[in-house]
């Protein structure tokens, strides 16, 4: 079923993740150091074809937009994220709403985006696209830098800023007391976001769950929403194929909540012929992995 | 880069052109010249010059009379001195970024007014013009004249002996020598002209290290002159910058907002 996301500008109708899509963000997240590039252009592929829309679209995309459509995309697939925390050396178990970590999070965009007028010249300064911080930057307020406007005898000249190295140009060019008041910006921006602890809201206060709006940051949340061992994904792809006699292809296409559903199922069908009296060749089955979710 | 792109460049740099400020420079009666206000790369030039040596200052005057230079919207038809440079500085500031600066001091909070600076300056000049123009000093057939050291001197000196050299002032022996050098360059910047009988050697047509030479051979009687002269005018331009005790340091701090 479709889902819809509202996003900064814009609200955008998703297809479920797919069981195919599914794999590739665990594979593209896999291990303790996966590579930027390979995340971000597989994330993007994924997210153009989930939301039927360009790919350059969803690379312009600012970071918090991508963020909340991760996260909407996860909640409707997944629903919520389980977590286990350590508190006073006791563990607790706990779901972390999504739709609240993206409420908390939009509430930020209005925040960091405003314009920044001097007499007449006009500066958007916005969280930057997943495209601009892909880029190098010598400094990071640079990148939230997206378009200026120049007011001259009624005639109105605009620019828009689509490369660092182009703010940096444009920086430089600028007076102190605007380039100083993008610096203040972009310094409460990261006052206001390091404050924010999605944790908090349940009473949590000594551990922090907070997104920064970096490439890195959003790897680290990918890696945490999207926590399924690969080679239990296999497994249950397997089994489904072996015992539960479905076209790995048709479950590859499936959505992951229909996937989940039929993993469920067979595991109740092997737990039944495996219990006492019943004999059964797939006996075995329950003490491999797979077909049972693993909990970080 | 797209067209319209070159074009808002070109005209943000127009709009640049077009913001000035005119800058009253009280040692050549009344002249003044119109500057350009500081773009956000020149105060990223000014502020970068804080690893500066705190006793020679190279790389901020250097750095500053380059900007100096740069925000001038025409040639102003006469030597730039140093005078002029720190008008400018002031001046700079207050437009470019804010008419005052709050600092620390021992505890104390203390509110640095750019207008206030000026407006001691101006009058301070104006009452001792005396020592804002060139004079002269003859002994024997040698005659010498002197003045506020040339923007352009400055630039030789720094470019031939502050240039890429390092000082250890953790070293005393280094220390001593470097003070030693930096007095007979303040010397050497203020002498204009050297006259024996019809004369005139124009110190500005040679090397830094000539002018050096040459102010090592004079007698020691007009250096003298030339050294209370230079103890005068920066005494007053030292009190002119001072607010209740402090001294305002004229460096790359002046830039800094925090």
């Amino acid at each position: 079923m479709n889902f819809l996301t509202q996003l900064s500008k814009d609200t955008l109708i998703c297809s479920e993740l797919q069981v195919k899509d599914y794999k590739e963000i665990l594979k593209c997240t896999f291990g303790d150091t996966p590579d930027k590039i390979i995340f971000i252009e597989t994330v993007c592929r994924i997210f153009s074809k989930i939301t039927n829309r360009s790919l350059e679209y969803i690379k312009q995309l600012n970071i918090i937009d991508f963020f909340c459509l991760l996260l909407d995309i996860r909640a409707n697939s997944l629903g919520n994220c389980s977590l286990i925390l350590t508190q006073n050396e006791q563990k607790f178990n706990l779901e972390l709403d999504l739709i609240k970590v993206k409420q908390e999070t939009s509430s930020l965009f209005e925040q960091l985006t405003t314009t920044i007028k001097h007499s007449n010249l006009e500066v958007s300064f916005e969280c930057p696209s997943i495209e601009r911080l892909m880029q190098n930057t010598k400094e990071d307020y640079l990148s939230y830098i997206k378009s200026s406007c120049i007011t001259k005898k009624r005639k109105k000249c605009t620019a828009m800023i689509t490369t660092n190295e182009e703010a940096e140009l444009f920086f430089n060019a600028l007076p102190p007391k605007i380039s100083l008041e993008i610096i203040d910006n972009f310094n409460k921006f990261v006052e206001s976001i390091t404050k924010m602890n999605y944790l908090s809201r349940y009473g949590f206060y000594e551990q922090q769950l907070t997104f920064l709006p970096s490439i890195e940051s959003l790897l680290w949340f990918a890696k945490l929403l999207f926590n399924e061992p690969l080679n239990s994904l296999y497994d249950n792809i397997f089994y489904l194929s072996y015992s539960g006699k479905m076209n790995a292809e048709y479950v590859e296409g499936l959505s992951v909540g229909e996937y989940n559903y039929f993993v469920g199922l067979l595991r109740q069908v092997l737990a039944s012929k495996n219990s006492p009296g019943e004999n059964n060749q797939d006996q075995t089955f329950e003490e491999d992995a797979g077909l049972f979710e693993e909990e970080t | 880069m797209s067209t319209e792109n070159k074009e808002f460049f070109e005209l943000l740099n127009s709009i640049a052109n077009e913001q000035t400020f005119k800058l009253n420079l009280l040692g050549h009666e009344e002249e003044s010249v119109v500057c350009k206000q500081l773009t956000t790369s020149q105060l990223k030039e000014l502020i970068k010059t804080a690893v500066d040596s705190p006793l020679t200052q190279a790389a901020f005057n250097s750095t500053v009379t380059k900007i100096f230079k740069e925000s001038l919207t025409e040639n102003p038809g006469f030597k730039l001195n140093i005078i002029d440079r720190l008008l400018f500085i002031l001046e700079t500031r207050t437009h470019s970024l804010s008419p005052t600066k709050i600092v620390e001091v021992e505890g104390k909070s203390i509110t640095i007014s750019f207008e206030e600076l000026k407006k001691k300056l101006k009058q301070q000049i104006k009452k001792n013009n005396n020592l804002f123009i060139n004079s002269s000093v003859t002994e024997g057939k040698i005659t010498i004249s002197f003045g506020i050291p040339s923007i352009e001197t400055e630039v030789q000196l720094n470019e031939e002996l502050y240039k890429n050299v390092q000082f250890n002032l953790e070293d005393m022996e280094e220390l001593r020598k470097v003070i030693g050098e930096a007095f007979i360059n303040e010397i050497a910047k203020s002498l204009n002209t050297i006259t024996i009988d019809d004369k005139i050697l124009d110190l500005s047509s040679g090397t830094f290290k000539n002018r050096l030479k040459i102010v090592e051979s004079l007698p020691a009687s007009l250096i003298q002159k030339v050294i209370e002269y230079i103890e005068s005018y920066k005494k007053i331009i030292s009190d002119c910058l001072t607010i209740e005790g402090y001294t305002v340091p004229i460096d790359s701090t002046l830039f800094t907002v925090r």
